[in-house]
């Protein structure tokens, strides 16, 4: 297994202004580079309590406030092969854009109906679904008058600790996107694109799903391939 | 050669946000060893620090060999060791694991003296933020001799006594400054 670091177009300008956090955590000096340690490379996902549930229904029977959703995930790598047994971690805010954390100032409110994380692990093919609700866009702390979009959190842990994503899902059709600092700091604007869910039209969604979720689909790529890639 | 319907590189990494869930980092995710795991328990602790001070709710996750120096899948791995561990830090910044003294470990760069991988997420951290601890006194690995000589003592934990019967080694991170711990770009 290959794993090149990504291409610098790809990954997001660490320090953003507006976002006091980036520049006070962001290395001064430039990354070493390293023979990548078999540490990093071998191994499975880390075996890890897994916690399946319907985010938008934290008590059976008391649905959460919000859109309820449905997101077809495929974790792949960057041969396009799905990774089975990925560890997904999940949360977002709920719909009124507040996050269930200590840190959250908003006065937004809570929803106890609303579970915000989740912990599942990925199939044979490399996918999951995720139940939820539509989170809602929130303004970041002291920031003036900056708003993320609506979101959601990923953290997925594949095959070696070097393939690990930290990333976040956005939704199409959003004018808010524009506006983000986060997301816009990602410079490729195709690499911005595969940031944002594809939805399926209602009457084309698979008819097992349950009817009363909006769907969306979204891949996410990890680090890694077999093969060498094109010149 | 263009291919056409090339899959797409890896997904742009984005940050953890100032609201990662308590429920993803489970206080046991701190313990790596388990009951009847091979080797000698230790404390890994650490205190992290931005450029203004004390780094709160810092996510590190550590990644070792077991005591004999096997990394996760090989053949006779430790089934008593987790591998793979996650702390969050306090408001001082500080955090811990449990785990064991790797052992030394073979690697095709080389043979590896006893290291922990640390990755560091957290608000404001938009990237991949990947270094590695080594225990004290050591001077022969492959990784350490691309760290700059100055640079190199950074990266050695330091014996900071016993806590509850265990050998206890701490590592310091400074995310930016004149101090600043020396990063890996993998
Ligand atoms: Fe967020």
């Amino acid at each position: 297994m290959r794993h090149d670091p990504p291409r610098e177009r790809d990954q997001p300008t660490p320090v953003i202004e507006g976002y006091p956090n980036t520049a006070r955590r962001t290395p001064a000096a430039k990354l070493l580079r390293r023979p990548l340690p078999r540490l990093l490379t071998a191994g499975a996902a880390p075996a890890m309590p897994l916690a399946s549930i319907d985010m938008a229904e934290a008590v059976p029977g008391k649905p959460a406030m919000g859109s309820r959703i449905m997101v077809q995930l495929r974790v792949v790598d960057e041969d396009g092969r799905g990774v089975p047994d990925a560890v997904v971690e999940i949360w977002h805010a709920n719909a009124a854009g507040r996050y269930d954390h200590p840190a959250d100032p908003a006065r937004a409110p809570l929803d106890r109906h609303f579970r915000g994380s989740a912990r599942v692990a990925s199939d044979r093919e490399g996918r999951l679904a995720l139940h939820t609700i539509k989170p809602g866009a929130y303004p970041v702390p002291d920031s003036g008058q900056w708003w993320r979009p609506a979101h959601i959190h990923f953290s997925v842990l594949g095959r070696g600790a070097v393939t690990r994503l930290v990333t976040q899902m956005y939704f199409a059709s959003d004018p808010m996107l524009e506006w983000d600092r986060i997301w816009l700091s990602v410079p490729d604007a195709q690499a911005r694109a595969r940031m944002v869910a594809t939805q399926l039209p209602p009457h084309e969604a698979p008819i097992t799903t349950d009817i009363e979720r909006l769907v969306f689909t979204h891949t996410l790529v990890l680090r890694g391939r077999e093969e060498t890639p094109p010149a | 050669m263009i291919r056409r319907n090339a899959p797409p590189p890896s997904t742009a990494m984005q940050t953890v946000g100032p609201f990662f869930p308590s429920s993803l980092a489970e206080p046991a995710l701190a313990t790596l060893t388990r009951e009847g795991h091979a080797g000698e328990a230790i404390w890994l602790t650490g205190d992290i620090a931005d450029e203004s001070g004390p780094f709160r709710n810092a996510i590190l996750e550590l990644s070792q060999a077991d005591a004999k120096g096997r990394v996760a899948g090989d053949r006779g791995a430790d089934k008593h060791f987790a591998f793979w561990g996650r702390a969050a830090s306090d408001g001082a910044g500080q955090f811990a694991f449990r785990t064991v003294l790797p052992g030394p470990s073979a690697d095709p760069a080389g043979p590896r003296a006893p290291c922990f991988e640390l990755l560091i997420l957290g608000s404001g951290i938009m990237r991949r933020l990947a270094t590695c601890f080594f225990p004290p006194g050591t001077t022969q690995d492959p990784v350490l001799r691309c760290v700059p000589a100055a640079l190199r003592p950074r990266l050695l934990l330091r014996d900071a006594g016993k806590r509850g019967g265990l050998r206890r080694l701490h590592a310091t991170i400074r995310l930016h400054g004149a101090d600043e711990t020396p990063f890996f770009r993998d």
